[in-house]
């Protein structure tokens, strides 16, 4: 058999197999969505500009990891626990919230943390002022998971809190009144021209808090793993992340494999962290393709927890 | 004008069928065409061929769906008409990356010929879509039927690129053990 005899009796399909995959109505649904997500952050954008010019904020953007610390002194040996997630907006259209909010929960149990997430780490406090309940000293997430306007999961209804600007959890609280902000280069979310959003942002709902903001490049937050964990002092930490997300930042260099180094470096990142968790679910399908590379690694003492929403 | 009055006019070869097929589809054959060959003549060629390939195909058949009917025809011909080509003629269009794609799904190495009837060979195909999960299947249709290119496909459906590749890796080698499962490799 040759790939053309295979694409030429793909071409074989049912009819309705085929004109279904074309359906418009998905896509306009997108374009409506993808529309309306612009002008929200367009009006965020002008309000937000209008505040910065006020307050003369000016946000920092450090490049590499020296730059990083150099930003932020006084981090250096601060570090004793980390929670990291990212990717789990991926399934807010497919309705899987339950399976993500029990994973982060199950994560959260194993910490030893009693903390009940309800899809954000910092609460108010009575005179409107961030507690940082969780009782982590850093927490990583990945932008879309915490901005209901940019990510599908929190955009899901029974979990949409008005009173709670998500943008607090994206704040890493290294210590009280010490707020970093970690940023992604998303192209549909910061187009041309809204680069500085998250920043201004950040500054109008904590300005006094606010110190800077760290811009990575794009790609997920686990690429602030590969880059940034070894650097990091050790201490525990835990990983939650969607397989996809995880794919994404472990794949080889065409695009569409898995590069085994690449994967161990990751492995070997979060391994720097002392009695901490990786987990890794995966909702759509099955992570064998994760599992298979993994087995074999050599993890030291780093549990490493895979579950299926399947 | 409905499917059912076009097609009627090829059953009573009356040429107003060809016209009125190319009013409604022209643009969606010649987006087919294009996405396996690329812009330029051959596209074009392919179109006009696939017109009078449902000239000689209607009767004896009575397609339900006029566009899907000429559409696969505008597909075989384009996917055929690719060896044609030599690769100065290439005109950026997804089929030779496609081939390379589905190439995955088969034995390296082509040592020994195995040439599977087609006719099981669609079938199979048919019953592995049908596992496949609805959205997956749309992307998986997307890219090897209609020959989408990724960016393409990442609008319609809202997803990053690593995403629809990955859902695209993932199902390509699901075929992959599907076929050695039907002992077609």
């Amino acid at each position: 058999m040759t790939s053309k005899q295979l694409l030429l009796a793909l071409g074989e399909l049912d009819e309705s197999t085929v004109k279904t995959a074309h359906l418009p109505m998905r896509r306009n649904r997108h374009r409506t969505l993808r529309a309306a997500l612009i002008a929200a952050a367009a009006a965020v954008l002008c309000l937000t500009a209008v505040w910065g010019a006020v307050t003369g904020y000016r946000a920092h953007v450090a490049g590499t990891s020296d730059e990083f610390w150099r930003e932020f002194p006084g981090t250096e040996d601060g570090l004793s626990s980390l929670f990291f997630m990212d990717g789990l907006s991926e399934y807010g259209a497919d309705a899987q919230v339950e399976i993500a909010l029990e994973n982060v929960q199950s994560l959260l149990d194993r910490s030893g943390r009693s903390y009940h997430f309800d899809g954000s780490f910092v609460k108010r406090g009575e005179n409107g002022q961030m507690i940082n309940t969780a009782g982590f000293d850093w927490i990583l997430v990945g932008n879309a998971e915490v901005m209901p306007s940019l990510g599908a999961m929190w955009k899901h209804q029974k979990y949409y809190r008005p009173d709670v600007s998500y943008l607090e959890t994206t704040l890493i609280p290294v210590e009280e009144s010490f707020l970093c902000l970690i940023t992604k280069g998303k192209g549909l979310v910061w187009a041309e021209g809204q680069e500085n959003a998250p920043e201004e942002r950040a500054k109008q709902l904590f300005s006094a808090e606010v110190r800077g903001c760290y811009r990575t490049d794009s790609g997920g937050c686990f690429q602030l793993a590969f880059r940034y964990c070894p650097a990091m002092p050790l201490g525990p930490a835990w990983f939650i992340g969607e397989n996809v997300t995880l794919l994404e930042n472990i794949k080889s260099a065409d695009g569409t494999g898995f590069d085994v180094a690449q994967m161990e470096n990751w492995i070997i990142a979060s391994a720097a962290f002392r009695h901490g968790e990786v987990t890794i679910y995966g909702v759509d399908t099955t992570i064998e393709e994760v599992t298979d590379q993994i087995t074999h690694l050599d993890l030291g003492d780093v549990p490493v927890v895979f579950s299926t929403g399947n | 004008m409905e499917d059912r009055d076009i097609v009627e006019l090829y059953w009573r070869r009356d040429e107003r069928a060809l016209a009125e097929t190319a009013s409604r589809l022209d643009d969606y054959c010649l987006s087919i065409a294009r996405s396996v060959l690329g812009d330029g003549e051959d596209a074009r060629e392919c179109v006009n061929d696939a017109y009078l390939a449902a000239w000689n195909a209607i009767p004896p058949h009575r397609p339900e769906n006029l566009a899907p009917f000429v559409g696969k025809l505008t597909r075989r011909i384009a996917v055929n008409a690719l060896e044609k080509r030599d690769a100065v003629k290439r005109g950026g269009g997804q089929g030779e990356v496609v081939l390379e794609e589905l190439a995955e799904c088969l034995p390296s190495g082509e040592s020994v010929e195995s040439r599977v009837e087609s006719a099981e060979l669609e079938r199979v195909l048919r019953r592995f879509v049908g596992t496949l999960p609805p959205q997956t299947r749309q992307i998986f249709v997307c890219r090897y039927w209609y020959m989408d290119p990724i960016a393409d496909i990442c609008q319609r459906f809202g997803w990053s690129e690593s995403r629809v590749k990955t859902q695209l890796y993932r199902a390509r080698k699901k075929l992959r053990h599907y076929l050695e499962k039907e002992e077609l490799l």
